[in-house]
């Protein structure tokens, strides 16, 4: 399961890697918005001030209906010519009704909603908009009426009583001489608020005189909160904020609810009585990956459908063909070769065909099948040679023309080890205890060869009343080796992965050869010396070459198997015979127990 | 609960007979009380002051000529800026006016007696917010039109500064001085009169904002009313 198990890995790396993207994707959407929504308030926040400026001028436009009204010129130099004495109310009621008259004319736009008309010496001649005019009253020492006086036109913000209005003034001309000026003022309330919040879309303008709101306009759809909101940091920002006072607008400022606000003072003398404006946007919701897809837009979606469709297709296909090749396909093997062994097309089954738990399955059941076989004929356990093929499983080597001798692992790292064929061990001596016998591979030893592998291949079921006298027509299908000049090695994977690849535990030399005394060493190597001078006529028989194959290194293979199986079944003692198998000559290996 | 008594009627007899002695005396002091007349030299250079600017922000968006008439210079106004003044002994008690008028202080140059109540009265039609960082009590508070805002002048000579939280361009200098006499009106050609001046030797002296810029002794002599005959040359700082 190897491959599954690998793109598993791959998707939750791809799926962790996704999310992690998505969320890093947002985050970075979130700072550019967040940037983008600054520069449309700041831009916003500009324009206001822009059309404030466009306004003032239009405003001096709107006043020249006044200063060049006969009855409010005739009276203002009637005016002017009383300047350190009493107007006359007659005058000022003339005045005043002029004034009303003219602006009553004015569209409605432009409408004043504070007007004043001084005589060139400042005093305020007529007033509209002003409940009640103390006698005498002037204006010559305000900045607006005195450049007007002086013949400017210009514009300024006063704060007035409660309110605050914008104010422009310019002055009023009789024949070439000055004879007073015209102050016309638009309080600066929700209708003013409007028509500059209009020119920002979807920000909210409102006006501010200290602490207070004293005008403002929502967009439509509510979505820039309250003028109480709006007014909360003012008091610390008029106390503090170092860009107020030197005259710029402030940074945007974080308010309640979610909303981003830039604070101004106006254009104007008011600012010194801190009256100022805020543009209010709405700040970016957070952003996450879910509410990013809540919120993409539907044809978006749609156009990313078959993209997402398609890697999901293809990883399911993935995830279904790697199944199919490493569960279903040998499962369907195994089922089928269940169904061989049910219909007694075979006794037993090959756990060399098998992928590691399978393998170990068909062990066990053909283990069940020799005590079930011996129970039923009342013979005590049975015992036979070790199939090596059985026991290790198929092995492979790199050129299958060459015999493959497969006792153990070990051996793959051992370079010096003598070229051997593969032999398979077979009930070659019945009568000889052997307990090992049924033993799974994977109980054998649970060290995993982490050496070099070869490519495993189904070998035939060696049956276990198999002749002996005929090893190769019944055993395992020996494993050509690539050169005569190489020690076969041994190989314990499964066929598809190294996952149930056994290997056998392995005791230490010295341990196994302290417990034996010199008499028996003397008689295994009188074995040794047996067994290869009879391997190599054998290999000569069959027309192998035998070049470079030494009793040594063939001795030294032969002791590390032997180690092998004997700590693999607590066989005292292992004995070998060689034998020809398919042409070629091969080893095989039965455990002895005294 | 006490009823509040009513003033008893030899209590009123005596008060009575108290004015009825001290108008004779008031009268006689008053008939003694001579004017004071003179004038202050102006200098030119003060007869073109620009706009004050009051804030970072810009005061306005335009400012523009009107396109037929060569604009104009609004001629300097002594009597908005000059506080003339007597100080002399037996001085502490003054009539001086002190008033908002137009738009500004009139004059912007106080010249208060020390520790003396002082009283500014609101004529413009819109309230002013007057208050003086350097005086305590003198916090901001509106004063609406036709009102007065009094506060007690510190009892230290010295200059403070009132300014005006609504309007920049409100500013007063306070000046407090001990012995302060009279105040004298000062009229827009730069001429000033104290219209009842008693007998007495004074220092006469001119303030022009913080500063004082002429100082003069003047002897008031009973029964002569007294022209000062030479203008009083200022000395001003270069502002």
């Amino acid at each position: 399961m190897l491959l599954t198990r690998a793109w598993s890995l791959v998707l939750s790396f791809l799926t962790a890697a996704g999310i992690a993207a998505a969320y890093l994707a947002c985050g970075d959407l979130q700072t550019r918005s967040n940037h983008h929504e600054d520069v449309l308030l700041s831009s916003h926040q500009w324009q206001i001030e822009m059309w404030l400026n466009k306004q003032a001028m239009l405003q001096i436009g709107w006043t020249t209906a006044f200063a060049t009204d006969d009855e409010t010129i005739t009276g203002l130099r009637r005016a002017s010519q009383h300047q350190s004495k009493q107007i006359g109310n007659d005058l000022m009621r003339s005045v005043k009704s002029a004034l009303r008259r003219v602006n009553n004319n004015l569209e409605p736009s432009q409408k004043a909603d504070l007007v004043l008309a001084v005589n060139a010496a400042g005093t305020i001649v007529a007033a509209l908009g002003v409940d009640e005019l103390p006698s005498n009253a002037a204006l010559d020492e305000m900045p607006l009426v005195r450049k007007a006086l002086e013949g400017y036109l210009r514009d300024d913000v006063w704060v007035f009583g409660e309110d605050v209005y914008r104010v422009a003034a310019r002055p009023v001309l009789d024949r070439g001489q000055y004879v007073g000026a015209v102050v016309h003022g638009l309080e600066i309330d929700d209708n003013f608020a409007r028509n500059l919040g209009e020119k920002a879309p979807g920000s909210a303008v409102g006006f501010f005189f200290r602490n207070r709101m004293v005008a403002g306009y929502l967009p439509p759809g509510n979505t820039t909160g309250t003028r109480e909101l709006w007014s909360q940091p003012l008091e610390q920002l008029l106390l503090e904020n170092e860009s107020l006072k030197q005259g710029r607008p402030t940074v945007p400022v974080d308010l309640a609810g979610g909303l981003r606000a830039m604070y101004q003072l106006v254009t104007g003398s008011a600012s010194f009585a801190q009256v100022g404006y805020v543009v209010v946007r709405r700040a970016v919701e957070p952003i996450d990956p879910w509410s990013l897809l809540l919120n993409a837009d539907q044809h978006e979606v749609m156009s990313l459908l078959p993209m997402v469709i398609g890697i999901v297709g293809v990883g399911f296909a993935a995830t279904l063909l790697f199944m199919f090749i490493e569960r279903d396909r040998p499962l369907s093997v195994f089922i089928r070769s269940t169904k061989q062994l049910a219909s007694k097309e075979r006794d037993r089954l090959a756990p060399a065909d098998f992928n590691a738990p399978l393998r170990t399955i068909a062990i066990q059941i053909n283990d069940a099948l020799d005590q079930a076989g011996y129970h039923a004929s009342g013979d005590p356990k049975p015992s036979r040679p070790a199939d090596i093929n059985e026991i290790l499983g198929p092995t492979l080597d790199e050129e299958p023309a060459q015999p493959y001798f497969g006792f153990a692992s070990q051996v793959v790292q051992e370079e010096e080890v003598p070229k051997a064929p593969l032999a398979a061990l077979e009930d070659s001596k019945p009568g000889i205890a052997f307990e090992g016998l049924g033993v799974p591979a994977q109980a054998l030893g649970e060290q995993k060869d982490t050496h070099e592998r070869a490519q495993p291949q189904p070998q035939p079921l060696v049956p276990a009343t198999a002749d002996p006298k005929d090893p190769p027509s019944n055993a395992s299908a020996a494993h050509p080796h690539p050169s005569e000049d190489q020690f076969p090695r041994a190989d314990f994977t499964d066929g598809d992965d190294d996952e149930g690849a056994t290997m056998i535990a392995q005791i230490p030399k010295e341990l196994i050869e302290a417990s034996m005394d010199e008499e028996e060493l003397d008689q295994e190597q009188a074995h040794f010396r047996e067994i290869f001078e009879e391997f190599v006529a054998t290999k000569r028989q069959c027309g192998e070459n035998t070049q470079g194959l030494t009793f040594e290194r063939f001795s030294k293979t032969l002791e590390k198997n032997r180690d092998q199986i004997k700590s693999r079944h607590k066989a005292s003692e292992v004995r070998f015979t060689v034998y020809i198998k398919e042409g070629r000559t091969a080893l095989k290996a039965t455990p002895v127990k005294h | 609960m006490a009823t509040p008594q009513k003033p008893q009627r030899h209590q009123c007899y005596a008060l009575l007979t108290l004015g009825v002695m001290l108008a004779p005396l008031l009268a006689i002091h008053s008939a003694f009380a001579v004017p004071v007349q003179g004038r202050l030299q102006i200098p030119n250079a003060l007869h073109q002051q620009g706009e004050r600017e009051t804030s970072r922000r810009p005061q306005h968006h335009w400012r523009l000529p009107n396109g037929f008439v060569r604009g104009r210079t609004i001629r300097f106004q002594p009597e908005r800026h000059f506080a003339v003044v007597l100080i002399g002994d037996g001085g502490g008690e003054s009539d001086c006016r002190y008033r908002i008028q137009g738009g500004n202080f009139l004059p912007t140059t106080l010249v208060v007696q020390a520790g003396s109540e002082v009283r500014i009265e609101n004529t413009d039609p819109f309230p002013h917010e007057l208050f003086a960082d350097t005086i305590d009590g003198f916090s901001a508070l509106s004063t609406a039109p036709g009102n007065a805002r009094s506060f007690s002048a510190p009892n230290e000579a010295g200059h403070h500064e009132i300014r005006d939280r609504l309007y920049g361009h409100v500013i007063a200098n306070l000046n407090i001085v001990e012995n302060l006499v009279a105040c004298a009106e000062v009229r827009p050609d730069g001429s000033f009169q104290f219209d009842s001046v008693p007998a007495g030797n004074y220092e006469l002296k001119v303030a022009y904002g913080g500063t004082f810029v002429a100082s003069r002794k003047i002897e008031v002599v009973t029964g002569q009313d007294l022209q000062i005959s030479n203008p009083i040359a200022l000395e001003l700082e270069r502002r």
